[in-house]
C-alpha cells in the first residue's frame, strides 16, 4: 500500500477511531443476527 | 387529493427552496460554494450522505420489491458498513489533507491529467445518466397521483432542485437534505402507524409476521453461494462492499459530502452514520412493504397497480381478456384471504397440526393468484409490446393515496419529492464541481475569479439539470428502476474503484496504466454485461469484476510502460493542490 498516513503524529481533528469501527462492526453482526432471526422463526 | 394533502405538498416545497437558500453563507467564494468552507457538522453531513443515497426510487421501488419479492434486497448493503470503515481509515483523510474540490482531482496528483479527465468523464456520463433515472422514479408514480402528464411532473421536481441548488450550492443541498431525512423517515413512520393499526383489525403482529414468513416475504438472509442470484447473503458482503466503496469513495456525489466535514474526525463519523443505521433504515422500508402485503391479504389489492396500462388494455381488442383474468383474481383473492384468516388462527390457537395444513392451503392459495397476476402481466405486454413491463413502482404508491388518510398523503408525497429532490441536488452539485474543476478550470480557463467560476458552475447546474429530465423522459419505460440505477453504476463503479486501487495501492503504477486499466475494466464488465454465456451473472458482481479486472491490467500495463517514473507524478503528495 502506498503511504496513507504520512507523518508521524496525528494532526489535530484526526484521532484513532478505532473503537468506535468496532462498535460499527458489533452493531451489523446484532442487525444480521436479527434478520436472521425474523427471516427463520417466521418462515 | 384532498386540499389538505396539497397545502402540505407547496409548503414543504417552499419551504425547502426558501431554507436551503437562507442557510447558505459565503457562497460567493468557491470554496464556499462548493465545499461549505469545509465547515459543517458531521450529523449535517451523515445524513445528507444517508439522504442522498436514499432516493425516491428508495420509497416507492423498494417497498414494492418488498410486496412482490420480500426483503431479500436489504442484503445488497451487508457490505455498507465494512466499506465505510475502510474509507474511514483511508480515502477521508486522504483526500482531506489533499485539500481537492474532487475525488478525481487527486488522481492528477498521482497519475497526471489524462487519467482525472477520463475518470470524471466516466463519473459525468453515469452520474448524469442517473440522475435521470432518479427522476424519472417519482415523476412516474406522481404523475400517476397528481393526474399531471409525465413532462410536467418531471418539471416539477427539477426545476425547485436546480434552482436551489444554483442558489445555495453546497450548503442548500446538504441543509436541504437533513430536512428531506426527517421528512422522508417522519412519512415512513406515520404510514407504518397507520398500517399497524389498519392490520390489527384483521391480524396480530406476529400472525402478520408469520403469514409474510409463510409467503416468503421474510428471506433477509439467503446464504446460497450462486453468481446468477442478484441478493444473496455473499453477493452483498462482496459485490456490495465494492459498490459501496465505489459510490462513497470514489463518486463525487458522495466524496463531496464529507469534504464538506469541519475535519478528518467529523468526516469519518458522517460515514459510520451510514454503518450504523443504513442497513436497519432499509429494512425497516421494506417491512412497511411486507406489512402492505399482509395489509392486502384482508383487503383485495388491485390486479395491476397501474391504472393508465390496465385503461389501455380494457380499451384494446384483449378487453374481454383482462375482465376474465380479473374475475378469476377476486375469486383466488376471496380463496387466499380465507387461508390467511384461518392460518393465522391456528397461529393463535398454537395448535401445529391445524398450523401445517394451514399453512400448505394458504401457500397453495398464495401462489395462485401470483400466478393469475403473472397472466395479466402477460396480457399487458402481448396488449402494449412492452416485454419489459412491471407495475411494481406503483404499489406503495397506490395503497397510500387509497387507504392512508388525508394530511398523511401529502406527508407522503412530500417524502416523495423529498427523496428526489435530496438526491438529485447533491448529484447536479457534484456534476457541476467535476464539469467546473476537473474540465473547464484545469483544461479551458485556469485563471478566473471567483466570481466566474461561480456563474459557470450555476450554468453547469442547470444544464445538468436540463440532461437529467430529458434522460428521465427516455428511462421510464425501464422496468424497476432501483436495478436500472444499480446496473448503470457497475458499469462504471468498479473500473473507477479499480483506478484508485492502483493510486492509493500500487506502487509501480502510472498514468498508462489507470486509463487503460480503467478502460479495460469497463471493456470487461461490458463483457460480463452481454455476452450470452456471461450476461446471467448478477450485476453486483460486476463491482467486483471492474476491480480486479481494472486493478490487475492496469498493474500490468504499468510495470510494462516503465513503473512509476512513466507518468508526470510518481509520488503520492497529499499536501498537493492543482
Amino acid at each position: 500500500m502506498a503511504k496513507l498516513d504520512p507523518g508521524a503524529g496525528r494532526p489535530p481533528g484526526d484521532s484513532d477511531l478505532s473503537a468506535t469501527y468496532v462498535r460499527a462492526l458489533v452493531v451489523q453482526v446484532v442487525v444480521l443476527a436479527a434478520l436472521y432471526w425474523l427471516s427463520r422463526h417466521f418462515s | 387529493m384532498h386540499w389538505i394533502d396539497w397545502t402540505i405538498v407547496v409548503v414543504y416545497l417552499a419551504w425547502i427552496v426558501w431554507d436551503g437558500i437562507r442557510l447558505s453563507r459565503r457562497t460567493e467564494e468557491i470554496e464556499g460554494y462548493f465545499l461549505a468552507n469545509r465547515s459543517l457538522p458531521w450529523w449535517a453531513v451523515g445524513l445528507s450522505v444517508m439522504a442522498t443515497q436514499m432516493s425516491a426510487i428508495t420509497l416507492v421501488s423498494t417497498t414494492g420489491q418488498a410486496f412482490t419479492d420480500g426483503m431479500r434486497f436489504v442484503q445488497t448493503y451487508f457490505g455498507l458498513p465494512l466499506a465505510m470503515i475502510i474509507l474511514s481509515l483511508t480515502v477521508v483523510p486522504f483526500f482531506n489533507r489533499a485539500r481537492v474540490y474532487t475525488a478525481y482531482e487527486y488522481l492528477e496528483q498521482r497519475f497526471g491529467p489524462g487519467t482525472r479527465a477520463l475518470t470524471s468523464l466516466c463519473f459525468l456520463l453515469q452520474r448524469g445518466l442517473s440522475a435521470g433515472v432518479v427522476i424519472a422514479a417519482p415523476a412516474v408514480v406522481l404523475s400517476v397521483v397528481l393526474g399531471w402528464n409525465l413532462p410536467l411532473t418531471i418539471l416539477a421536481i427539477g426545476i425547485p432542485t436546480v434552482f436551489y441548488t444554483m442558489k445555495g450550492g453546497v450548503q442548500a443541498v446538504t441543509w436541504a437534505d437533513v430536512k428531506q431525512m426527517f421528512v422522508i423517515v417522519g412519512g415512513l413512520f406515520g404510514v407504518l402507524l397507520v398500517l399497524m393499526y389498519d392490520l390489527s383489525r384483521d391480524v396480530s403482529l406476529p400472525g402478520a409476521l408469520h403469514l409474510a414468513g409463510t409467503a416468503g416475504k421474510l428471506n433477509a438472509i439467503d446464504f446460497t453461494f450462486d453468481l446468477t442470484q442478484t441478493y444473496t447473503f455473499w453477493s452483498g458482503m462482496l459485490g456490495g462492499l465494492f459498490l459501496m466503496l465505489s459510490y462513497f469513495g470514489c463518486d463525487q456525489s458522495q466524496v463531496q459530502r464529507y469534504l464538506t466535514a469541519k475535519s478528518v474526525d467529523e468526516g469519518r463519523q458522517s460515514l459510520l452514520m451510514s454503518a450504523y443505521f443504513k442497513i436497519p433504515l432499509q429494512a425497516f422500508i421494506l417491512l412497511i412493504g411486507v406489512f402492505v402485503f399482509v395489509f392486502f391479504l384482508f383487503t383485495r389489492p388491485p390486479m395491476l397497480f397501474d391504472p393508465a396500462t390496465v385503461s389501455q388494455v380494457e380499451g384494446s381488442a384483449r378487453a374481454a381478456d383482462y375482465q376474465a383474468l380479473d374475475q378469476q383474481y377476486t375469486a383466488a383473492f376471496e380463496a387466499r384471504r380465507a387461508a390467511a384468516a384461518d392460518l393465522a388462527a391456528a397461529q393463535d390457537a398454537g395448535d401445529a397440526g391445524r398450523v401445517a395444513a394451514a399453512r400448505e392451503a394458504f401457500t397453495t392459495r398464495d401462489r395462485a393468484m401470483r400466478d393469475v397476476r403473472t397472466e395479466a402481466i402477460d396480457l399487458v405486454k402481448a396488449v402494449t409490446g412492452n416485454d419489459g413491463y412491471r407495475d411494481v413502482n406503483n404499489i406503495f404508491p397506490t395503497f397510500v393515496t387509497q387507504y392512508m388518510p388525508i394530511g398523511l398523503i401529502g406527508v407522503f408525497i412530500a417524502a416523495i419529492f423529498a427523496a428526489a429532490m435530496s438526491s438529485i441536488a447533491a448529484e447536479l452539485n457534484a456534476l457541476s464541481t467535476a464539469t467546473v474543476i476537473d474540465f473547464y478550470r484545469r483544461f479551458f480557463v485556469p485563471k478566473a475569479t471567483d466570481a466566474h467560476y461561480l456563474l459557470v458552475s450555476k450554468f453547469a447546474t442547470a444544464f445538468w439539470g436540463a440532461f437529467a429530465c430529458v434522460v428521465a423522459l427516455f428511462a421510464v419505460g425501464l422496468g424497476t428502476l432501483i436495478e436500472v440505477v444499480n446496473q448503470f453504476g457497475s458499469f462504471f463503479y468498479g473500473s473507477i474503484l479499480g483506478v484508485f486501487v492502483l493510486a492509493l495501492g500500487v506502487r509501480q503504477a502510472n498514468g498508462w496504466g489507470a486509463s487503460i486499466g480503467l478502460l479495460s475494466g469497463m471493456a470487461t464488465v461490458a463483457v460480463f454485461t452481454f455476452h450470452p454465456s456471461l450476461s446471467s451473472i448478477s450485476y453486483l458482481w460486476h463491482n467486483v469484476i471492474g476491480v480486479v479486472a481494472t486493478t490487475v491490467i492496469g498493474t500490468a500495463v504499468s510495470i510494462a510502460t516503465g513503473g512509476p517514473g512513466g507518468n508526470a507524478s510518481e509520488r503520492v503528495t497529499p499536501n498537493a493542490t492543482v
